[in-house]
């Protein structure tokens, strides 16, 4: 399975410039007989929408975005947006587009509210994690803060997730002598949950700025060994390809069978009903 | 930690990159045809025209305005230009202020600083409008934290490329960047007087300064806890108590409010909104 990340710098508040550059990357994508291509949180209309929100939030009815859906009859996409409910809810949302059609919504579970971040004050919470299928392999969703709580992670993984894909708009704060120090906290999560859960983890951030934030890019995938499979550039937008490989995963579950001791048993009751 | 190993140093080829794209993308978001820098010939404007005019390929004006005989300024702001090679706009302040000074009795130094902060950001936004290009401000992060600024004035500005980063980072940069060193190694002045130097009148060093600043905003560290590392505590009590006071100096007037959706309370939007 050959999956594209598209690290784009998204049009801020432009719904129909923002659909436009998606088709192009999606069929870039396509050219490079990719099965899946990834888009960054709120890829649609940018990030920080504040009081923008009720007029660029996208649904009950998906029809302001038919034509990337449609572009989903040949190619997986996943794309982020302001999601509106039938009860005037919003949500930040990820859609899994396959076959023509939304096969699979998240709504981001934990929006942050501190410090530069503001997403409680304009979005409700998410309430479920779901593992759906995509291709072949178990797959989830999680945006961006959601994975900085393991046990988000912990819950798409124990339910059989092997894909992890997490859309994201990460921006850049303390930069030390090494770096941006965002980027070695957000691999360590990455390869270490690819690691223990034997599954592909991948991380999609975007690039530009927006009243003076900077989101760095940096996108990284890693495989069920914790090894990276792909690392991105810092600040650019950019597509780049990696391989999936199923049999990598089988490899790894027969030489440390970690899921098969899982006592989900244990946690009834303490920390879950 | 104590007080000497409080270590505020970066990575400055990633610094340089992050600034150099957010100049470029901030005048294109805009639509404005290229940017103007204030060059003073000391260490802020000067590292700021050398990004600037990397970050918009050439598309640059500096602008020179001292008052009278500005002693090294002029030796050291030509030498920003000539690295650049491109001219240096200049309009010397003398006659209008003195004037001003005059007929209002301006006589202390605290007014005529401002007075000439103020003339320099009114012929600065003047070339804004002349040449449609955007005034990058050369405030730095310690002298906003603790409102060493003229409101108005030299903190008048579209955008702060170096506005997050403390004085001593400002100089690390410098050096990375290739500032000459006659403009790193002066001492920092706000040429608001003859003699003048922002240490002498702040009454601290900057590194010293940037430590505290950086325990207590960066680190969050309380007043207790930044003394116990080793600083004065009359030094640490004065630093905080500036930046309790600068807070003004940072903040869109206050508006006092009537109505349901008010600027600056719940009138939420971004900046790029509309570009």
């Amino acid at each position: 399975m050959i999956i594209s990340i598209a690290q784009i710098k998204p049009f801020f508040g432009n719904l129909e410039k923002n659909i436009e550059k998606h088709l192009s990357y999606i069929s870039l994508a396509k050219k490079n007989e990719a099965d899946l291509i990834i888009f960054p949180e709120m890829s649609l209309t940018g990030y920080y929408l504040k009081d923008l929100v009720p007029s660029l939030a996208i649904g009950p009815d998906f029809s302001k975005i038919n034509s990337i859906i449609e572009a989903s009859l040949d190619i997986d996409i996943v794309v982020s947006f302001p999601e509106r409910d039938n009860s005037f809810n919003f949500y930040i949302s990820a859609a899994y587009l396959k076959g023509g059609r939304i096969a699979h919504i998240h709504r981001k579970v934990y929006p942050p509210i501190n410090g530069m971040f503001d997403d409680l004050k304009d979005f409700r919470r998410g309430e479920e994690i779901n593992v759906f299928s995509s291709k072949s392999i178990g797959c989830g969703m999680l945006i961006c803060r959601d994975m900085w709580h393991p046990e988000a992670v912990t819950s798409l993984a124990l339910s059989g997730a092997k894909l992890i894909i997490v859309p994201s708009a990460v921006p850049l704060r303390s930069i030390s002598q090494t770096g941006p120090e965002i980027k070695d906290f957000i691999e360590r999560s990455v390869r270490f949950y690819a690691e223990h859960f034997a599954l592909y983890f991948v991380f999609v951030n975007r690039v530009g700025f927006e009243e003076g934030i900077c989101f760095y890019g940096g996108s990284v995938a890693a495989g069920p060994s914790g090894e990276i499979v792909l690392s991105m550039s810092l600040l650019e937008e950019e597509i780049k390809f990696f391989e999936l490989k199923e049999r990598e995963i089988e490899r790894r579950v027969s030489i440390l069978p970690l899921q098969f001791e899982e006592r989900k048993d244990l946690l009834k009751g303490r920390f879950y009903e | 930690m104590n007080k000497d190993n409080v270590n505020l140093k970066q990575e400055p080829s990633f610094t340089l990159k992050v600034i150099t794209k957010f100049i470029k993308e901030e005048v294109s978001k805009y639509k404005f045809s290229g940017g103007v820098v204030a060059l003073s010939g000391g260490l802020d404007s000067s590292l700021v025209s050398l990004i600037s005019y990397e970050a918009l390929e050439g598309k640059l004006k500096i602008l020179f305005m001292p008052y009278g005989d500005s002693g090294t300024s002029l030796r050291d702001a030509s030498k920003i230009a000539s690295i650049l090679n491109i001219p240096l706009e200049t309009y010397n302040l003398k006659e209008i202020a003195d004037k001003i000074f005059l007929e209002r009795k301006i006589d202390t130094n605290i007014r005529r600083g401002n007075i000439l902060a103020r003339l320099r950001m009114n012929i600065l936004f003047d070339v804004s409008a002349r040449e449609k290009a955007l005034v990058i401000g050369t405030s730095n992060k310690s002298e906003l934290l603790i409102g060493y600024s003229t409101w108005y004035g030299d903190s008048a500005a579209g955008i702060l490329p170096i506005g997050d980063l403390y004085k001593t980072q400002v100089r690390d940069l410098a050096k990375f960047v290739g500032v000459p060193s006659e403009i790193i190694e002066k001492a920092p002045s706000a040429e608001l007087w003859e003699g003048q130097t922002d240490e002498g009148e702040i009454g601290i060093t900057y590194e010293e300064l940037d430590k505290i600043l950086y325990l207590y905003v960066d680190m969050r560290l309380a007043y207790e806890e930044i003394v116990k590392m080793g600083f004065e505590s009359e030094k640490v009590k004065k630093v905080i108590d500036k930046t309790r006071k600068a807070l003004f100096k940072l903040k869109t007037p206050i508006i006092c409010k009537l109505s349901s959706r008010t600027i600056g309370i719940d009138y939420r939007y971004i900046k790029d909104v509309g570009y």
